[in-house]
């Protein structure tokens, strides 16, 4: 049987009774776990209430996080109490000047929300399988959509407006949750280590930080595991935000820190022998240096060279494991840190977690697990990946069963927060899809195929007082708005067209396909975006030639250097290839830019030059 | 090293063999006067301050009568605490009878009253503190169920020694109780802070706001524990069993409703001081003979 308490060893002078620490591990994985509900929401919320699209792709998948990770939070606490099985005594009769009372009120408020928000967002999923699906899930599915299955435009119209206000209200709710844990700390005066106005703000803002850490790694795993592309918009999304937090924690962190030695109060030097020793490695070295300020220095360089492709995955995904590690460093730092320090100002204490028991680190290992598992449990029923139809995810699952497997494992060992230390970068997994299974996703619909599948039935017609498919003048007047804007209004609704046409299995490029196919129908001249999950598979030179540069350059219409001929190549050469390359993108001449072939990188251009310079041309030996 | 004599200490060997003796035999008549109410772990469990005046009858109360004790009325005490520090020998015998009295775990980190020893070597400019659970002191006393200062200043040039008892404040305005989500620790109307042992879910967090340490963690029940001034005794007519076991008077109880109780007299006759009165919680054990380094 294990010893029912553990002593810790200290050294000066420390009250008899704080020998044996009071809050265990258990208690920095509580405040880690409520950091990245808050996080995670917060993700959820740029595009549910901010409209942010980029994070689509993240959007219905972070808010699914937020909930398995909120039911997990009372886990800790639960563990941790002497008495579980009277923790509702604090909600039968809170003692109201207790922070601690407050938490089961907001905490019950705040599952309940995300359990409606989940519901409504995952509602279309339900009713699917309610009535198509068979065995116990689907009585399960009947029971979870409360008898409604309406799917019709206007229900939907209605589920997309409590969406918005649910996370209008949650954005508060899940921060103010947070910066309450803070709160628990901060206004103990017992401890002048936690005794500070700022630990709300330091708590709200490392929150923040790790829950989009979170989401940056969860995705390149689970994008990964289903063999699926990433993003690049939304990573950079995610990194923009989680830089802009982890910039504005680390300052307060800082100043929170600075003002406390500034002060010096009573105990001063026991808390600088503390820092100076102890503390050194986890806080100066774990949570600010590798955990902190090499993710800020990276995401910065991101930003600001616009590093894009496999590089900005591999470097955000590196960075959100570091923030998470910094993030969990900090809670130890923080709760474990100021029970470390004793109350005599005396004297420094040395908890040792144990491994096994309640309040173990194997039991804190577990609580961080099980919300990772629920999610993986949950991603077996619904699916929370924007790009794809049920239909088409539940071919995926099947397909990449084993995929999954892995995927589980490496979640597992994210959560663990030994993330950082023992996760392998992404970028050599990542050839593992190859560029043929990434140009044909399951739902990869072209324009033509969404506009015959949803946009058609008011389109075609002129039904709702929609612009008919073909009417050259209504559509001119709108494309006029350019693609990015009729793209917002198809995604938010526009007078009697409902959100996403009503299709909310729709991604954004499938939309803007089927917005400039109709307005080419109709007499325009734009050309389809392609996924831009495409672009890290680079065309080669002789890929792009033939799709367009062959037009004029095979036999030099408009006075076009033929391919291969080098003699008319040569002199246009004469400035080097990157002037070349620079006057292929602006056009010039005969030659639109970029050979009217919008989605050309620069890159993609280069190389079709050299291809045309290069190539032997065979028909005049 | 532990029959030497030692500076700090006057006591002889055999006369310290004696005094745990009678310590253990006050032990004994605190545990009969507590089975006379009910068991010790009862005792916290005393009524609610929204019972109000009627004390509520318990049929499972020996006296018979209202609890904690029959004809107590706790509209008509405050009690309070004190302590001359210059009295205190370090024998620890209300280390010993504390424990005693009520069940508290017999190792070395679990206190409801403990005594710390201050030292001034001479050269040092900060005094060299220690108490139960410092390693040369359980070496001393031979199993962590004893409890005795070592020896270990007695080849030093001691400048100044002093012992500071310490126990629960019983504060005003208790930080332990503004913390607690239950409810379950509770100021009463007679200026006690104790804790409802069926009520608290163990959560700790009135052990982390004590400025103090006087709280600690009761890992048999899973509730937080601590002094009580012994409320089973004091409810009866008895004093605290630290108070009680005292050979030289250091520790000292009262009714402040009282003029002329001994803590009443003792606040005016001295110029009494509190530990930590910047917490803002209002302590209510009264110190003389403290120093600028006990905290």
């Amino acid at each position: 049987m294990d010893p029912l308490f553990h002593a810790a060893p200290f050294t000066g002078y420390v009250y008899p009774n704080e020998t044996v620490i009071p809050w265990s591990v258990l208690i920095v994985v509580y405040p880690y776990l409520t950091g990245l509900v808050a996080g995670s929401f917060t993700v959820s919320s740029l595009y549910h209430v901010f409209g942010m699209t980029q994070f689509r792709p993240v959007a219905k998948f972070s808010m699914l996080l937020a909930l398995c990770l909120m039911v997990c939070v009372p886990m800790p606490l639960l563990l941790h109490l002497g008495h579980p099985e009277r923790a509702f005594n604090a909600m039968i009769t809170p003692h109201l000047t207790s922070a601690f009372a407050i938490f089961g009120y907001a905490a019950s408020f705040y599952t309940i929300l995300l359990l409606l928000e989940n519901w409504l967002v995952f509602r279309p999923q339900v009713v699917q399988i309610a009535t198509e699906g068979k065995g116990p899930l689907r009585w399960i599915c009947r029971i979870v959509s409360l008898g409604s299955d309406d799917l019709s435009e206007k229900a939907l119209h209605y589920d997309h407006k409590w969406i918005t206000a649910l996370a209008i209200i949650g954005i508060p709710a899940a921060l103010g949750l947070h910066g309450y844990v803070g709160f628990v700390f901060g206004s103990l005066k017992s401890r002048e280590w936690w005794s500070s106005d700022l630990m709300p703000p330091v708590f709200l803002l490392s929150a923040v930080i790790s829950g989009t850490a979170l989401v940056i790694v969860l995705y390149v795993i689970t994008s990964l595991a289903r063999r699926v592309p990433i993003e690049d918009d939304c990573v950079r999304g995610l990194v923009y935000t989680l830089w802009a937090f982890l910039m504005f924690a680390l300052l307060l962190e800082g100043v929170e820190f600075a003002s406390l030695m500034y002060r010096s109060r009573e105990g001063i030097d026991t808390i600088k022998e503390y820092v100076a020793g102890r503390l050194f490695f986890p806080f100066f070295v774990l949570q600010l240096g590798i955990g902190s300020l090499v993710p800020l220095v990276t995401l910065t360089f991101l930003i600001v060279r616009r590093v894009r492709g496999r590089a900005l995955i591999a470097a955000a995904t590196g960075c959100g494991a570091l923030v998470l590690m910094a993030v969990i460093m900090m809670r130890w730092n923080v709760v474990i840190g100021g029970q470390e320090i004793a109350k005599t100002g005396k004297g420094l204490l040395h908890y040792e977690p144990e491994w096994n028991g309640r309040e173990g680190l194997l039991a804190a290992g577990g609580v961080l697990c099980a919300p990772m598992i629920l999610l993986f449990l949950a991603t077996r029923i619904f699916s929370p990946w924007a790009e794809e139809t049920r239909a088409a995810w539940l071919r995926v699952r099947v397909a990449s069963r084993g995929a999954l497997a892995q995927a589980g494992g490496a979640l597992l060992l994210g959560a663990l927060g030994a993330a950082a230390m023992v996760y392998s970068p992404p970028a050599p997994a990542q050839t593992a899809p190859s560029a043929g299974s990434v140009a044909h996703a399951p739902s990869d619909l072209s324009g033509k195929e969404v506009v015959a599948g949803t946009c058609s039935k008011c389109h075609a017609s002129g039904l709702n007082g929609a612009p008919r498919i073909g009417d050259t003048a209504a559509w001119s007047a709108r494309a006029r708005q350019g693609l990015e804007g009729l793209t917002q209004h198809a995604l938010q609704g526009i007078r009697k067209m409902p959100p996403h046409g009503s299709n909310f299995m729709l991604s954004d490029i499938e939309i803007q396909r089927a917005i400039t196919y109709m307005v080419n129908q109709s007499g325009g001249h734009w050309t389809e975006p392609i996924s831009k999950s495409t672009l890290p598979a680079q065309r080669t030179g002789e890929q792009v030639v033939q799709a367009q540069c062959h037009k004029c350059h095979e036999a030099g219409v408009g006075g076009a250097p033929r391919i291969g001929d080098r003699a008319a190549w040569s002199p246009r050469l004469a400035h080097g290839l990157d002037a070349l390359v620079r006057s292929a993108i602006n056009g010039h001449g005969g030659m639109p830019a970029r050979g009217g072939m919008v989605d050309l990188t620069d890159d993609e251009l280069r190389h079709a030059i050299i291809f045309m310079y290069s190539k032997k041309n065979t028909d005049t030996p | 090293m532990s029959t030497e004599k030692k500076p700090d200490q006057p006591a002889a060997p055999s006369r310290r063999i004696f005094l745990r003796d009678i310590s253990r035999g006050a032990a004994c008549a605190g545990a009969v006067a507590g089975a006379m109410a009910a068991a010790p772990a009862m005792m916290a469990r005393a009524q609610t301050p929204a019972g109000g005046a009627a004390l509520p009858q318990r049929p499972d109360n020996p006296d018979g009568g209202a609890f904690p004790s029959a004809g107590y009325d706790w509209n008509q005490h405050r009690w309070a605490f004190a302590v001359d520090a210059t009295r205190c020998i370090g024998c620890l015998r209300c280390v010993e009878a504390c424990k005693r009295e009520n069940n508290v775990a017999l190792d070395a980190h679990h206190f409801r009253t403990w005594v710390e020893r201050y030292a001034y070597v001479d050269g040092e400019e900060k005094p060299r503190v220690d108490s139960m659970p410092d390693p040369v002191n359980i070496a001393a006393a031979g199993s962590e169920t004893r409890y005795r200062f070592a020896n270990r200043y007695k080849d030093a040039k001691v400048d100044k020694a002093f012992f500071v008892p310490k126990l629960c404040n019983h504060c005003t305005h208790p930080a332990c109780v503004q913390v607690c989500p239950t409810g379950a620790t509770y100021k009463t109307r007679d200026g006690f802070v104790l804790i409802d042992h069926s009520y608290c879910i163990g959560c700790q967090y009135c052990v982390q706001a004590c400025p103090y340490g006087a709280r600690f963690f009761n890992h048999a029940k899973g509730v937080t524990d601590k002094c009580t001034w012994c409320y089973h005794r004091v409810t009866k007519g008895l004093m605290p069993a630290c108070v009680e076991v005292c050979p030289v008077g250091a520790r000292m109880f009262g009714d402040l409703n009282d003029k002329e109780s001994v803590v009443s007299r003792f606040i005016r006759d001295n110029r009494v001081q509190v530990l930590k009165p910047e917490t803002g919680n209002a302590p209510n054990v009264y110190y003389i003979g403290l120093d600028k380094e006990v905290s």
